[in-house]
């Protein structure tokens, strides 16, 4: 493994620059604390970011621990990883509603909605066990406008580069009667047509820039929301809340610059209805909620073959859940939540054209979680979240089930004003999904065997927020160690090699997280660090002797994303950077991604009482390349983290916000 | 070196002597070596050379290996084919080492090609079969594209799915041959499987003779100019009448089905023959493909060991299409394994007394799962 220290430290050193926009009351926003249940989370609220926000991939990419993968422009094909974990082992919760499960393990960030006023918290490896079963990398909660926020309206269109269109509407307010009513639209579309080295047409000493083909979307989101006061008794007041939410999606589908799928396209929609109904109980609050999800997804390639596909899939997600509760606190030193929760979730394939068609699968879960604070003394709090899973699988006529407690202990201590020590450990897992079971009868093909991925996890930090002289700084920074065994991987099987699920991994990480906000008069700063270091020690690099344990492919050593904000009265200006390091592309880890470090720059004016203007311009410096090492000397690739799927050069967007009232910005 | 040498593709079993000068290669200075092999795992790939005691060099981590190699020997000039990449990099036949870089992209958009193998003619031209493109790239001495023979007819999907070539002087002079798999619908082999000879001289194509069995998919040749075509058919079934190892004449372009695969064990991915005895692969009929070593008569087709007594197999837990590599140098047969031992991915060492195989310590390991073995 590379040089800890060496790497640690550099990455330490370069979260000392970085961001931010209405300076003051943000210091204290961005302070980074623990949950009721014990755990490092951050938060992103669309209204605060330092950048123009333009889909959820962006809202939570400057979050630390948080490595997005983009597969070519905004609303391409996005996947998240935290602390190093694969975009299957994070778990997504809308609204109380969880998006990935079985069917959809690995959740595309470009297809949740985003609308004015939407705050996204990203619970690294650990997360309250209220939020429902976990995962190894954690969890990220989309919240989406509440109906019970200040009254307010919200309207914010922003066109840019590659046919880049966006419209975002959010309103709440009071329906009268108490109920209060927040409503929200957005739409989008892009060309994602931006022009790329193609490795395929050139050669040394003719640079050829082929157009991305087929990459571009069109999407459309409503939502709304309400809620309505209950007076259960005479001791017991509560609320009942409904939240709606439709969304449709046409999402061209590129694929790599070395098998382009031009006609490849994906149709989809979703709904969602969530019911939540409160009332006081004791001393807090009883909680049921229960919640309804359908997804249709209809693939079409008709350029495809039976080698790379089929040609025409339609397939249907449903699932409903829900969920009781209580939280409260017992004491006045403790806190508890204790949840009861179950869902069932469907798969079913609809017409297939030109492959087999995959099997229906169903799960149905049902656990029990408990998330617990106690504060020992004035500085010291203990917490701990625990969930039993239980969960059944059935395909083809075949059921199987499994049992599984995970859980975490954590303990917080103010050492100083302001400055506060917290560690937590405990044990993650995450259940097979469906394909990984039951393959889709084509390339994939299923294990019943699988047992669910687990990890133990530790981590440990400090946060403080206080002033330094003029400055004003929030900083929280902690480290993490996980061991994770029995980590699905896809095995090539056969002669055509086929790829089977399989329990072979085992992977250690270990990292670091930086988050700094500071504010010195008119500059503000902000910066999220990750520092990583992995090894597979399921795989080894390609050497002769002794295994040595390559890193994890698409995992970087050092991720900075950092602004720097300086304020003139209505205006601002910010120039960031965005810098990815230390990755390697294959599984033996001897091709080295080249280091991406991209600025970008953006400027914003209030020309009048509650409209805004503003200019983003991101890869200022019209990256388009990074150098790998060759067979004959050094080459040329479109940046990404897989340069078979490039990413943009410079791009524009221009954007306009009107809010009212605008002093609530 | 018999003057009838060929490029094939994916096992070679000429012995032939290290060092036939490339004619654009300098002077070597790595060592004695006896055959180039590549390697990969499909995410990054792996090429160099080896001694029958050890391997000698090795390239890894380098880019533009790509994904999915295939190793080409033709006229004592090596190549390293890059599937996924659209192309060739010459080696320098003695090291393994890559030399020049050829592109084997043809059309103007970016859609895959897939270079399969590279023939080498008389003047020097490379001739290199694209099993996505449907064509053969043709390439000038001097690397540049000199012509494309579009092979779409040959199929009623547009695709007979080339998979190699050999070019070889025969009585009627410089031939090309090529077997065209003509899965259909892929990648089931439900049709005859088709040799295409094409005169080099005038690049056309003269004749298309129906292969006895289906589906090649590795192609040898041995010492006195026959090719070797191992057929699968389909490797969910290893009991199709028309799979096995098929050998075909090029000076009479008449072949004949040798070996079938239920004799053998298995269906046929690879095949090796030198003198009085021919090696194959041999892989079962399950989801994982296990390899098992065979050995047949090459002039019979008769088979000496099967797969249910091979002395090399790939079975228990964990195993299944392991073994890829097959070549036979100084007398003895060396087969590449995919599954890594405490060293690396070993390169088994079998000595031959007749077709007696006697598995010897492993003292060859790559860095690598072995992907093709064979003599310059």
């Amino acid at each position: 493994m590379p040089s800890c220290r060496e790497a640690l430290a550099c990455g330490l050193v370069a979260a000392l620059a970085s961001s931010a926009a209405p300076a003051a009351a943000q210091t204290e926003e961005v302070t980074v604390h623990g949950d009721a249940s014990g755990d490092f989370s951050s938060r992103a609220d669309e209204r605060s970011s330092a950048r123009e926000v333009t889909d959820a991939a962006s809202l939570v990419e400057p979050l630390p621990g948080v490595h997005l993968r983009r597969y070519g422009a905004d609303d391409s094909f996005t996947t998240l990883s935290v602390r190093g974990s694969s975009s299957t082992q994070v778990a997504i919760v809308f609204a109380g509603v969880p998006l990935s499960g079985g069917a959809d393990p690995s959740l595309d960030l470009s297809s949740l909605p985003l609308w004015p006023g939407a705050v996204a918290r990203v619970h690294r490896t650990f997360a309250p066990a209220a939020l429902g079963p976990g995962s190894l990398g954690g969890t990220l909660v989309l919240d989406p406008p509440r109906p019970t926020a200040p009254a307010s309206t919200d309207v914010w269109a922003a066109v840019g580069s590659f046919g880049e269109a966006r419209l975002r509407v959010g309103d709440v307010r009071d329906a009268g009667g108490g109920a209060r009513v927040a409503t929200a639209v957005s739409a989008s579309r892009a060309d994602g047509s931006f022009t790329y080295l193609d490795p395929r047409l050139s050669s040394p000493g003719q640079d050829v820039y082929s157009t991305r083909q087929n990459a571009g979307h069109a999407a459309v989101d409503g939502l709304v929301s309400w809620a309505l006061p209950v007076r259960w008794n005479a001791s017991s007041e509560g609320t009942l809340s409904v939240t709606t939410l439709a969304q449709s999606r046409h999402q061209q589908l590129p694929g790599t610059i070395l098998g382009p799928t031009p006609l490849a396209l994906l149709d989809s929609d979703r709904e969602l209805a969530a019911l939540e109904l409160t009332g006081s109980a004791g001393p807090g609050a009883w909680i049921a909620r229960t919640w309804g999800r359908r997804e249709g997804l209809r693939l079409g390639d008709p350029d495809s073959s039976a080698a790379l596909g089929p040609t025409r899939a339609d397939q249907t997600i449903t699932a409903v859940g829900g969920s009781a509760g209580w939280r409260g606190r017992p004491t006045s030193r403790s806190t508890v939540e204790a949840r009861l929760d179950g869902s069932e979730e469907g798969f079913s394939p609809g017409t297939w054209q030109g492959a087999a068609v995959p099997p229906e699968a169903r799960r149905t879960s049902a656990g029990v979680g408990l998330d617990a604070t106690w504060r020992a003394f004035d500085a010291l709090t203990l917490a701990g979240s625990g969930r039993l899973d239980g969960w059944s699988n059935a395909s083809d006529g075949s059921t199987a089930g499994d049992l599984r407690p995970t859980g975490h202990i954590g303990v917080e201590s103010a050492i100083l004003e302001g400055v506060t020590v917290a560690a937590h450990g405990g044990a993650t897992a995450r259940p097979p999904s469906f394909v990984e079971l039951y393959g889709d009868r084509g390339a994939f093909l299923g294990n019943r065997s699988l047992v669910p991925e687990s990890a133990w996890s530790v981590d440990a930090g400090v946060r403080a927020a206080r002033r330094l002289g003029p400055a004003r700084v929030a900083v929280e920074v902690d480290g993490f160690w996980t061991r994770a065994q029995d980590l699905i991987t896809y095995v090539p099987i056969g002669a055509y090699r086929n790829l089977e699920a399989t329990n072979i991994g085992l992977a250690r990480l270990l990292g670091i997280e930086v988050d700094l906000r500071a504010v010195v008069g008119p500059v503000e700063l902000r910066g999220s660090y990750t520092g990583l270091l992995t090894e597979n020690d399921s795989g080894c690099e390609p050497v002769v002797g002794p295994c040595q344990p390559p890193p994890l492919p698409g995992r970087p050593t050092n991720d900075l994303v950092a602004d720097g904000i300086v304020t003139f009265g209505p205006a601002s200006v910010r120039a960031g950077v965005d810098a990815v390091t230390g990755m390697t592309s294959d599984l033996s880890g001897s091709i080295g991604v080249p280091p991406r470090v991209l600025m970008s720059a953006g400027a914003r004016v209030d020309v009048a009482e509650g409209v805004r203007l503003a200019l983003d311009v991101r890869n200022l410096l019209d990256v388009r390349t990074g150098t790998y090492a060759g067979a004959l000397g050094p080459v040329r690739e479109p940046i990404g983290d897989y340069y078979e799927y490039p990413l943009p050069g410079r791009t524009f967007l221009v954007s306009a916000r009107f809010t009212q009232p605008s002093e609530r910005r | 070196m018999n003057a009838r040498r060929v490029g094939a593709a994916l096992s070679t079993i000429a012995v032939l002597g290290c060092g036939d000068p490339s004619p654009s290669t300098a002077p070597s200075a790595c060592g004695p070596t006896d055959a180039l092999w590549v390697a990969s795992d499909y995410s990054s790939s792996a090429v160099g050379a080896m001694s029958t005691a050890a391997m000698v060099t090795s390239t890894t981590g380098k880019v533009d290996l790509g994904a999915d190699p295939a190793l080409a020997v033709s006229r004592g000039r090596a190549f390293y084919v890059v599937r996924d990449l659209d192309t060739i990099f010459e080696l320098d036949p003695a090291c393994g080492t890559p030399t020049t870089r050829f592109s084997a992209h043809v059309g103007a958009g970016s859609a895959s090609s897939d270079p399969y193998d590279v023939g080498v003619a008389r003047d020097g031209s490379l001739w290199i079969p694209l099993y996505l493109a449907a064509k053969i790239l043709v390439l000038a001495p001097d690397g540049s594209a000199a012509r494309t023979i579009d092979l779409s007819s040959y199929d009623t999907d547009h695709n007979p799915d080339a998979m190699g070539i050999a070019i070889v002087d025969t009585p009627a002079g410089e031939k090309a041959f090529v077997p065209l798999q003509r899965l259909n619908p892929y990648p089931k082999s439900t049709q005859p499987s088709w040799m295409l000879r094409i005169d080099v001289a005038t690049a056309r194509v003269e004749a298309t003779i129906v292969l006895a069995g289906r589906n090649p998919f590795g192609m040898s040749e041995d010492d006195a100019g026959m090719l070797w075509l191992a057929e699968p058919g389909n490797f969910a079934d290893a009991t199709e009448p028309l799979a096995g190892i098929e050998r075909f004449d090029t000076s009479t372009s008449t072949t004949a089905l040798v070996a079938h695969e239920a004799d053998l064990g298995g269906s046929v991915a690879e095949v090796a023959v030198t003198g009085g005895c021919g090696v194959a692969i041999a892989a079962d009929a399950t989801a994982a493909n296990v390899t098992s070593l065979v050995t047949f008569d090459p002039s019979t087709g008769g088979p000496l060991l099967t797969a249910a007594r091979s002395p090399l197999s790939t079975g228990g837990p964990g195993g299944g299409f392991d073994l890829e590599g097959l070549a036979w140098l100084k007398g003895d047969l060396f087969v590449g394994d995919r599954r890594r031992a405490s060293d690396g991915y070993p390169v088994h060492r079998l000595a031959a007394a007749g077709c007696t195989l006697t598995t010897q310590p492993d003292a060859i390991f790559l860095p690598l799962p072995p992907v093709a073995i064979r003599a310059p």
